[in-house]
């Protein structure tokens, strides 16, 4: 690890503004940091305000709930707030990591997760547009059976790692951005940047911002679902995940959203979907053809295309999931009528 | 000589709990990374990056002017020379490529510096400053690459790896059905819990003190003896624990000796330990292997003809064999056989063996082969297999008896225990509502690694025993083995008795790994401890103060630490008889020949070499069995593989502790599960690196992967074998494992996929 300066911030005032990077959880950081990949020159750790309370509370807002930016995923998973109005955030945080890395990992630092794309993370390979512009793309003419489907650039297919935001962003989640010019409110899908000519620059985030809060609207309706398929049961990324929340009236979609994960370059919400749901029968049918509308520009390569088939699986399995037809197992609920 | 009979067993064959292990719990268990000396230097090596050229230049500037910063060797240090090694299976070494020695780089990982630092945080800063440049040349970096690229490098035809028996044409022309197919199994990495690590401190010129984790304290011995020209006794190597090792850590890889000439040249102690990273460099790795079969069966579904032609990976210098034939060439009957296997260099660096090196690979692409058999024979996989049973007095390989063969009842066992009884042959046919349910079974076999080995037993006047072997506890069990074996011979409690282990200065031992050191070294402590029973008995019954004195030696038990007539309670203690003996302590030294082995094996023990039997023997042919029965879950949306349930029944011998040797059996099992549904070490094509060199990416199954897992070990000693009746327990879970899986994958989906890992998109 280079050397770096460190610093303690005791309040949100005195880490405002800061220059480098702010260390919360570090299990992002300080992983990406010994690899020699992230290289910042200035460290401030904000963890005090984990400790004195004032980035960590998860309260009511509204109709909604404000996650402060330093809870951390196990605090945020078992939140009563959470669990019972967000439950498909409670499943995907709880899906993510292990529970040692989410007592560790805060909210504000899941959000700014970075890729886990091979490429990226060793510097033995030289290409990698995200961590060296202009160097070329590793993962495409290489190894890229867990690279995105969706969202890609001739620049970089990296996949976006977060499960929690999966959930986040399928729940209208918004971020709390303080910077020395004052607060700023972003919604998350539109925090995440794609890719296109500039994988390197990830975020809508300023020099010297903080992430002080997620906040979530009142969700669309009380059951959802964040259905996760990995290639092994725990301490996995995703190879494709689902969150789900529909609102179904009377045997018909009221409201729908959608948001994709492990195939996406960032949190994938996908308006297809939804608006193939929306004001249709809660049938089989209907989810089949939201999760073709979801997946009709998907730019799958060799070792990857079979993200697309299950992702659609995914999908219907969720949705169904999420209207109370199937349990976890896919075995109709009772009284379902599918 | 065998325990006796009469004597109380209060240990051997029951389940005793780890001795070390509450120092383990509390962290007083010292390893190697672990001991602090004074002036202690630190130490990073530098990997290469490139999988073959040779290194341009190296820039030490910016390196070299971090505060602390001792010493950085390279190739163009001076004073580092090394002279030549043969790697194993001709010497001790893991490879015969010396670090350091030349600006060539011929496999990735390779060590090209080490960076000495006052502190691990400047050696390491250090090491990222170092600029290396490299000319690359082209390169073969998989066994695919090294099959069908160029003729870059050289594929070499193994004899003696090749088998053959009977007429393999003729064969074929009886056989009614034939069949062909080829399966394959990718690198592994072994990647034990504990990194490797070595402290290495100078005393003069002559004389070094390794600590280290180590399978193999000799290895480490006499290899660095013969690199630097030291005197063997010279080099001093202590191991006391091993967080695991799965043959990794059984031979000597590059960066001892490049600790070692850190220490010499600076002159003060050096500590080096590997990053996770490292663990899948220069350090050895299963070879990818390829087997492909043809096979002919006759109308009764019996074999008349297998043909193996097999093609596995080896590294640029050295020739390491993954002996994927081991399992194929002697497992069922069948009277016409021919096994080729081509070694195939690349530049992945040198392999070696891990966990049933041959066998775990080599028995999955049989195993599988034997399901699509029955399958075609419209038979029953078990009934199967049982059809083509090898009869016990006729090893098909060698034509000798086994020594012991219980192979049916481990059929029998497990299938019961399973409820195979219950499986309905139709694919799919077994359904749990949404879920498809496979039910899937394979063999098991590893061949018997028998070894010489040296014991002392020593009686101390606190009452204590110890017990010193310079053998390894690699997390198996043997400090818990070893006690119970001496604590059983003696009449003894096991907390009067002190394994010593882990010290080159102990008495000599071979190698840890071929499931050998429980019977092995076990022998040499079952005969020092019963040596030391028979002297104190002799002292005793010739002393007139004593109240054994004249009773006849048959006649006396041992129990409670002493020496007892019959079950009387005329006896006395052995501190009482070691008092009138006038001593301190008294020792017993003994050496021991394995089985159907000579002299020869002893000789060779002490001048560092193996010193082992091969399985098929003078008189007999010696092979553990075992039958594995798998239940796998799968989602038929997903076609994610779950295994929920595993029995597997093994015929092992005699089991010493039946707590650690459960451990390893399921420890097994739950590998052959990674092996099938996890492990695999991936390649990029391009540059010839590794990409998952991390435990997030290389995966292994998490406690969330594994349902049920029941291990039953049939207690058949096997004297042929070994004084204790043992044969072994460490490897032979993995193999069939990772077949069984696979053939209960197939039962549940009827896809039928002939490579590890079975992942999903391969089922989709």
């Amino acid at each position: 690890m280079r050397p770096f300066e460190y610093a303690r911030a005791q309040s949100v005032a005195e880490a405002v503004g800061r220059p480098g990077k702010f260390l919360a959880g570090g299990t992002t950081l300080m992983d990406l940091m010994k690899l020699d990949v992230e290289r910042p020159a200035h460290l401030t750790d904000i963890t005090p305000l984990r400790e004195n309370g004032e980035l960590s509370q998860i309260v009511e807002d509204g109709g909604g709930v404000k996650i402060g930016a330093l809870a951390s995923m196990s605090q945020t998973a078992e939140h009563p707030l959470i669990a019972e109005r967000y439950p498909a955030l409670s499943q995907a945080l709880l899906a993510g990591a292990s529970q040692q890395i989410r007592n560790m990992a805060s909210m504000g630092g899941n959000v700014m997760q970075r890729t886990r794309c091979p490429y990226f993370r060793d510097l033995a390979f030289k290409e990698c547009n995200k961590r060296d512009p202009g160097s070329g793309c590793g993962a495409i003419g290489g190894h890229h059976r867990k690279m995105a489907i969706l969202g890609g650039s001739d620049a970089c297919i990296a996949t976006h790692a977060s499960d929690a935001s999966v959930a986040l962003v399928a729940y209208g989640a918004a971020l709390t951005l303080r910077g020395p010019d004052g607060e700023r409110r972003v919604k998350l899908e539109d925090f995440n940047l794609l890719p296109g000519e500039t994988p390197h620059i990830e975020h809508d985030l300023r020099e010297g911002e903080l992430i002080v809060a997620l906040t979530l609207p009142a969700p669309i309706a009380a059951d959802g679902v964040y259905l996760k398929v990995r290639d092994r049961e725990s301490y996995e990324f995703a190879l494709s995940s689902c969150a789900a929340v529909l609102d179904v009236q009377e045997g018909k979609v009221n409201a729908a959203h959608v948001t994709l994960g492990g195939v996406g370059t960032r949190p994938w919400r996908s308006p297809e979907a939804e608006a193939a749901l929306v004001g249709q029968p809660a049938t089989r049918e209907t989810f089949e053809a939201a999760a073709r509308a979801a997946l009709q520009h998907a730019h799958p390569l060799a070792q990857n295309a079979f993200k697309v088939p299950l992702t659609a699986r995914v999908i219907v399995r969720a949705l169904m999931q999420a209207a109370g037809q199937i349990d976890e197992a896919g075995n109709p609920t009772t009284g379902a009528n599918a | 000589m065998t325990v006796q009979k009469g004597q109380p067993q209060n240990y051997v064959g029951q389940r005793v709990n780890r001795v070390d292990g509450p120092d383990k719990v509390r962290g007083a268990a010292t390893y190697a990374a672990e001991f602090d000396l004074p002036e202690l230097a630190h130490a990073v090596l530098v990997s290469a990056t490139i999988p073959h050229g040779s290194i341009k230049s190296i820039d030490e500037t910016a390196a070299r002017a971090v505060p602390g910063v001792l010493d950085i060797l390279t190739h163009e240090s001076e004073g580092i020379e090394l002279k030549p090694v043969k790697a194993y299976p001709r010497g001790p070494a893991g490879t015969s490529v010396l670090p350091l020695q030349s600006p060539k780089i011929e496999f990735r990982g390779q060590p090209v510096a080490l960076v000495v630092a006052e502190s691990l945080e400047a050696a390491q800063h250090a090491a990222q400053l170092l600029e290396i440049e490299y000319d690359a040349s082209d390169f073969r970096a998989t066994l695919e690459q090294g099959m069908n690229g160029l003729p870059l490098l050289d594929k070499v035809p193994m004899p003696p790896l090749g088998h053959s028996r009977g007429d393999v044409g003729k064969g074929m022309k009886d056989a009614s059905t034939t069949f062909e197919a080829t399966y394959d199994t990718p690198v592994h990495h072994h990647n034990p819990l504990e990194m490797h690590a070595v402290t290495a401190a100078w005393d003069g010129d002559e004389r070094v003190t390794i600590y280290e984790p180590t399978q193999w304290m000799q290895s480490s011995q006499y290899t660095l003896a013969a690199m630097l020209g030291l005197e063997p006794d010279n080099v001093h190597v202590i191991s006391p624990f091993v967080g695991g090792g799965f043959g990794s850590k059984a031979t000597t890889w590059p960066h001892l000796p490049t600790a070692v000439l850190a220490a010499r040249k600076l002159g003060r102690p050096v500590k080096l330990v590997l990053s996770r990273a490292q663990m899948f460099a220069a350090v050895g790795y299963r070879a990818a292997t390829t087997s492909a079969y043809t096979v002919g069966l006759d109308d009764n579904a019996q074999f008349t003809a297998m043909t193996l032609d097999a093609q596995t990976q080896t590294g640029v210098s050295d020739l390491f064999p993954e002996q994927v034939g081991n399992v194929p060439k002697m497992l069922y009957a069948n009277p016409n056989m021919e096994l080729k296997q081509t070694l195939i260099r690349t530049h992945a660096g040198p392999n070696i063996m891990m966990r049933a090196p041959g066998e775990a690979s080599g028995g999955f692409g049989l195993e599988v082969l034997m399901d699509e058999l029955a399958e075609k024979a419209g038979l029953d996989p078990l009934e199967f297999r049982r059809r083509n049973h090898a009869p016990e007095n006729e090893d098909p390989e060698s034509g000798k008896p086994y020594s012991s063969k219980h192979l049916l009842e481990c059929y029998d066992r497990a299938a019961d225990a399973f409820g195979w009884d219950g499986r309905t042959p139709e694919i799919g046919s077994m359904r749990d509502g949404n879920t498809l349910i496979g039910w899937g079974m394979a063999t098991a076999t590893y061949p018997v690694y028998a070894s010489a080995a040296t014991a002392r037993a020593r009686l101390c006047a606190s009452g204590h025993v110890e017990i010193e072997a310079g053998s390894h506890d690699i997390g198996t069990g043997t400090y818990s083995i070893l006690a119970g074996i001496a604590a059983d011979s003696l009449g003894m409690d096991i907390e009067q008795i002190k394994v010593k282990l882990g010290d080159s200065r102990l008495p000599k031992n071979g190698y840890s790994g071929g499931s050998r050191t429980a019977s092995s070294v076990g022998s040499a402590v079952l005969a020092a401890a019963m040596g030391l029973r028979e002297e104190l008995l002799e002292a005793a019954t010739h002393d007139s103060n004593s109240p054994l004195h004249g009773v006849a030696g048959q006649d006396i038990k041992v129990r409670d630490g002493g020496l007892y007539f019959g079950d009387t309670d005329q006896g006395e203690t052995y501190t009482a008889i070691l008092g009138r003996m006038g001593k301190d302590q008294h020792e017993v030294y003994r050496e021991t020949i394995p089985h159907e082995g000579s002299q020869k094996q002893l000789d060779q023990l002490k001048a560092g070499k193996d010193g082992s039997v091969a399985a098929v023997a003078e008189r007999y042919a010696r092979h553990s069995w075992g039958a594995v029965f798998v239940e796998v879950r799968i989602d038929p949306d997903f076609m994610t593989p779950r295994v929920s349930r595993i029995v597997g029944a093994f015929d092992i011998g005699q089991v010493i502790n039946a707590k650690t040797a459960e451990s390893q059996l399921t420890g097994g099992m739950v590998w052959g599960v990674g092996m099938a549904l996890h492990e695999e070490t991936q390649t990029d094509d391009r540059t010839g690196l590794i990409l998952n060199s991390n435990l997030a990416e290389y995966h292994i199954p998490v406690n969330a992967d594994i349902g049920s897992v029941q291990a039953i070990a049939l207690d058949h000693p096997d004297f042929r074998v070994s004084a204790l009746g043992a044969r072994g327990a460490g490897e032979i879970g993995i193999v069939g494992t990772a077949a069984a899986v696979a053939n209960a994958i197939y039962h549940a989906t009827g896809k039928r996929v002939r490579e590890t890992p079975i992942t999903l998109d391969k089922l989709l």
